[in-house]
């Protein structure tokens, strides 16, 4: 039997060992809450890790190509990446699932042919593994981006308003011109 | 565990067993460990200074020393014990849990994040620890094994993080059988550290600003007298009305108390132009004030006795302009000030009148003692009563869903109004799933001083649950708008769906509202409030839209 069909009969048992070591990057507690709950919207973060994990997992058993396994998990990346994490804890459980397909072969394989095909299913792992840092590094940009175009949307009114003054008042300047907006990491700086 | 000369030892399955869980030391030794996008800056000594606070000094986050008062441990615990005499609700949220672990998934920071101090149960235990320890008497003598704790400049900085990262939203007392309310321990612990010169400046400036120019944004009353003009001018592009902005009219029957996030920032003008237009629409005699020109009040999110301080000024103003009663705009948090702080700490206001509605001689009786309703609730009566005319197909590229903010909602139960208002203008509208609105509605993540943008990342964690299930009505119903009555929401909002369901914009009642108000005199409306053209109205080639 090919390797593939192998493993696919032990889909859920493979996924359930992935889930376990998604979820080991958390703290105990935190990890059983997010096991346990089922409901979708109070539990977010567990309904897409388990939905992600299954949905690549089936994505690589099926043959379909690295970036349509890594497209299953872009939920998850896109939480991980406003989670405490350094990108290594984040996206460790990507090369996890190595350990869980293994970990559900009876014994290491012996035939050639079927290691030829488990070193495949690695190498397109590592290659899903590379494209979610692509996908993180998207998702950690765009969160600078938010805090700027935040910063942007709350003065823009004014701006605009200080453009549109000469306009109305002669060239005067407008009195909204002194208002300070900055925030710095110290509590001393004006 | 096998032993490496027996065969099990050797299972694959043991060799595969990598341990990936953090280092297991109790949560009372584990320091904390700030992480960058997880705190906000200190509040700057000049904010304190204006204010009169106590230790105003230089310090960062990260700093080893955060340069405490000498006798800090005796100004905490007098504190404390002067706090536990005043509210009974804190002595009493202090003895009663019992630690069934019914909050612990309920706050959307462990929701989102997964930090187990984001529990609220964990959160409040930050401070009962040390309340054990020093107050009761099992603490004072078997210390730890009853869960106390020696109050350490380490705890302090653990509060400083952990009380900065609860938005006061209160979702976590809806589930606890006792309803122990977190949020008044937040309130509580963000006191203690005060009482150390220890803010965040994201509030303190506001109260700083709103000390001295009575809003938060330290708009002089020129500038708001400018702002408001400009808002004028584009109505009267949008609308063909020009309307009339009264600024500190004495005897007007009304005084309108809006947030000041409406006065400058997007999505919120469009609110405020809202409420221009449907005052004017319907004559109504009431006034702006540069004095109280703000109804938001981060002495909420400081202590209670800076509420009192900033509120002050809100009867004060409506009782030198001799109005009747007042009439609050679309705001989260002032709304709970107004309506459940004011009346206690700057009443009893006798000298104002039981709210009623000029249009409809509706009064409002739930506003008996403080004097002062929602604008909601004023519009809701208007519609009922068929006092507004309405098209709401105007608004029909507009598939709309409702955000519940936390304080108008879980605080003060104003559930209905806003919802029968949007129906009553939308033809579109969509709810979230039932375990993410009302009572249990989700937070934006971003409430209580927590706003701003060094904490981005926490805030993001925070606006999950909510996001998500905006983007679950986005995904099923086709949702472009999320709609909500509260001036934190319309800033925060905007950056949780640009990121948890892009593609949905944040957009006010009021808004909605006066885009479907088919007002006396208009020119035939192509251009809505942000004046971009109305999907589904074409511009004729003379300037005048018309229907296709
Ligand atoms: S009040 Fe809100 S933010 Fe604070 S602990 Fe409770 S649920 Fe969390
Ligand atoms: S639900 Fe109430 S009693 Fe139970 S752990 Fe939470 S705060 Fe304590």
């Amino acid at each position: 039997m090919a390797l593939s069909d192998q493993l696919r009969e032990k889909t859920v048992a493979i996924a359930d060992r992935w889930l376990a070591e998604a979820l080991a990057a958390y703290p105990a507690d935190s990890a059983a809450a997010f096991r346990r709950g089922q409901d979708r919207f109070a539990n977010p973060v567990g309904h897409a890790l388990r939905e992600g994990t299954r949905a690549a997992l089936e994505a690589l058993l099926d043959g379909r190509p690295p970036s349509e396994v890594c497209a299953a998990l872009d939920e998850v990346i896109k939480i991980r990446a406003v989670q405490e994490f350094r990108p290594s804890e984040a996206l460790r459980f990507v090369f996890a699932l190595k350990a869980a397909l293994r970990a559900e072969l009876k014994s290491p394989p012996a035939d050639e042919a079927v290691s030829a095909d488990l070193a495949e299913l690695d190498r397109r792992i590592d290659q899903a593994a590379l494209e979610a840092f692509d996908i993180y590094m998207r998702y950690r940009s765009q969160i600078g981006e938010l805090r700027i175009n935040e910063v942007k949307r709350s003065v823009a009114r004014l701006v605009e308003q200080i453009d549109r003054w000469p306009d109305r008042a002669n060239g005067q300047r407008s009195p909204l011109v002194p208002l300070e907006c900055g925030q710095s990491q110290r509590g001393d700086e004006a | 565990m096998a032993k490496p000369d027996e065969v099990g030892y050797y299972r694959q399955e043991e060799l595969l067993k990598a341990d990936h869980q953090p280092p297991k030391t109790g949560w009372m030794e584990t320091p904390v460990d700030f992480r960058p996008g997880s705190y906000i800056y200190p509040g700057k000594a000049k904010n304190l200074k204006i204010l009169g606070l106590p230790n105003p000094h230089e310090w960062a986050v990260t700093d080893a020393d955060w340069k405490l008062p000498e006798d800090w441990q005796r100004i905490v615990l007098e504190g404390m014990a002067e706090r536990l005499k005043k509210y009974r609700s804190f002595k009493l949220f202090m003895d009663t849990c019992v630690r069934c672990g019914a909050c612990a998934d309920k706050c959307h920071f462990f929701i989102g994040g997964g930090d187990p101090k984001n529990m609220p149960v964990l959160r409040a235990e930050l401070l009962r620890s040390i309340y054990r320890k020093d107050f009761t008497t099992l603490g004072k003598v078997l210390g730890k094994l009853n869960g106390a704790r020696e109050l350490t400049a380490d705890v302090i900085k653990e509060w400083f993080y952990y009380f900065y990262q609860c938005t006061e939203c209160r979702r976590c007392s809806v589930f606890c059988p006792f309803g122990i309310d977190t949020a008044e321990v937040t309130m509580i612990g963000r006191e203690l550290l005060g009482l150390l010169g220890l803010y965040i400046n994201w509030a303190i400036e506001p109260v700083a600003n709103c000390y001295r120019f009575g809003n938060h944004l330290a708009i002089p009353p020129h500038g708001m007298v400018d702002t408001l003009e400009f808002m004028v001018d584009d109505i009267e592009e949008a609308t063909g009305i020009r309307v009339e902005v009264p600024l500190n009219k004495k005897g007007a029957e009304i005084l309108f108390v809006p947030p000041s996030g409406d006065y400058v920032a997007a999505p919120g003008i469009y609110t405020c132009m809202g409420y221009l237009l449907m005052f004017h629409e319907l004559g109504l005699d009431y006034t702006f004030s540069t004095y109280a020109s703000e109804g938001g009040n981060f002495g909420l999110f400081t202590s209670h006795e800076m509420i009192k301080r900033l509120n002050a000024k809100i009867y004060a103003e409506a009782k030198r302009l001799g109005v009747k009663w007042i009439l609050g705009g679309e705001c989260g948090h002032m709304w709970r000030v107004l309506h459940q702080y004011m009346n206690t700490v700057n009443g009893p206001a006798d000298f104002l009148e039981v709210p009623k509605s000029p249009i409809t001689g509706t009064v409002f009786e739930n506003a008996r003692s403080a004097k002062v309703i929602h604008i909601m609730e004023f519009f809701a009566d208007l519609i009922r009563h068929g006092k507004l005319k309405l098209d709401p197909s105007r608004n029909d590229h507009i598939r709309v869903t409702f955000h519940d903010s936390c304080n108008p909602a879980r605080a003060m139960g104003i559930l209905e109004e806003p919802r029968y208002v949007i129906k009553s203008v939308c033809n579109n509208f969509f709810e979230m799933p039932e375990n993410t609105i009302r009572e249990q509605t989700f937070c934006c993540g971003g409430g209580a001083g927590l706003g701003t943008d060094e904490n981005m990342e926490m805030r993001l964690r925070g606006g999950l649950p909510r996001g998500n299930a905006v983007r679950y009505v986005q995904q099923r119903h086709g949702v472009n708008q999320l709609a909500a009555m509260c001036a934190i929401d319309r800033a925060t909002l905007v950056t949780v769906c640009d990121y948890w369901a892009p593609g949905v914009k944040v957009t006010g009642i009021t808004e909605l509202v006066a885009n479907a108000t088919i007002f006396k005199g208009e020119k035939k409306r192509t251009l809505n409030l942000r004046l971009e053209p109305i999907p589904g109205v074409h511009q004729d080639e003379d300037g005048k839209g018309g229907q296709p």
